[in-house]
């Protein structure tokens, strides 16, 4: 069965982009991982250097983070899915580790359209997929109006 | 000295200004451990301007300055330290993550030539 990776923002406009997989793909002899990395940040202030969120946030934060994208693959009426919440301070190449791990067939994500000059510069996530995948890609692109 | 050189390597300035606009530039303000011996690390770490400990156990035993790459070996090839690393306050430091470094490798041009030797090496 062929493993389809949807790598999830979980910005409202760019989840709701991702739905249209549905319209390219036929999804039934597919098994679907929808994987989410939220980016371990580190940072400091005058009296000491914290990350965050930290590791004992990591299960309540797993949790919700799951509970969304549940709710992103019933809502998208998909029925094979897997959801997949980690932390990483490197979401991008933890993305092509993941894909690499599972042996993905075909990786899927979503990017905000921009026009004019904003248009010259790409999602950083998807032009490092573009670049490093083992899987090919499936860019969604925002309809146009 | 020489544990340490295998973890670090110093830069002519011109590698330095290019390497240092490809990731994040922190200044910090308390001393902190980059990472401990034994660990991978999370990031490779440019040296702008500041000083590095390298520590066995609790004993320093060779402090860097500015003009250096920390761990960039370790990063990509997932080996572990051999000796921890604290950073001093007041030293700027740019994070290069592996995927930034993998973008760099990406390019055709001479800063990808010398990361890989680096990395290679």
């Amino acid at each position: 069965m062929k493993k389809i990776v949807l790598f999830l923002s979980l910005d409202e406009e760019l989840m709701n982009q991702s739905k249209n997989i549905t319209k390219h793909l036929n999804l039934d002899e597919a098994e679907i991982h929808l994987f989410h990395c939220h980016k371990v940040q580190v940072y400091m202030n005058e009296l000491s250097v914290y990350s965050y969120p930290t590791s004992d946030q990591y299960p309540e934060m797993e949790k919700a983070t799951n509970s969304v994208l549940e709710q992103f693959a019933k809502e998208a009426g998909f029925k094979n899915y897997k959801c997949h919440t980690v932390f990483d301070s490197d979401p991008k190449d933890r993305a092509v580790k993941y894909l690499e791990d599972i042996k993905g067939g075909l990786a899927v994500v979503a990017t905000k359209g921009a026009s004019g000059f904003e248009g010259l510069f790409e999602s950083s996530f998807a032009s490092y997929l573009k670049k490093f995948s083992p899987a090919d890609i499936l860019i969604l692109r925002p309809t146009r109006d | 000295m020489f544990k340490v050189k295998q973890m670090v390597t110093s830069l002519e300035s011109e590698i330095l200004e290019c390497l240092k606009s490809k990731g994040e530039i922190v200044t910090y303000t308390v001393a902190a451990d980059l990472f401990y011996e034994g660990q991978i690390p999370v990031v490779a770490y440019l040296v702008l301007d500041g000083h590095i400990h390298f520590l066995k156990g609790r004993t320093i035993k060779e402090t860097i300055t500015g003009g250096n790459l920390v761990g960039a070996k370790e990063l990509m090839s997932n080996t572990h330290a051999i000796m921890s690393a604290q950073i001093m306050p007041k030293t700027q430091v740019c994070f290069l993550s592996k995927s930034d470094i993998h973008e760099i490798l990406e390019e055709e041009n001479e800063l990808a030539e010398q990361l890989d030797q680096i990395i290679n090496f």
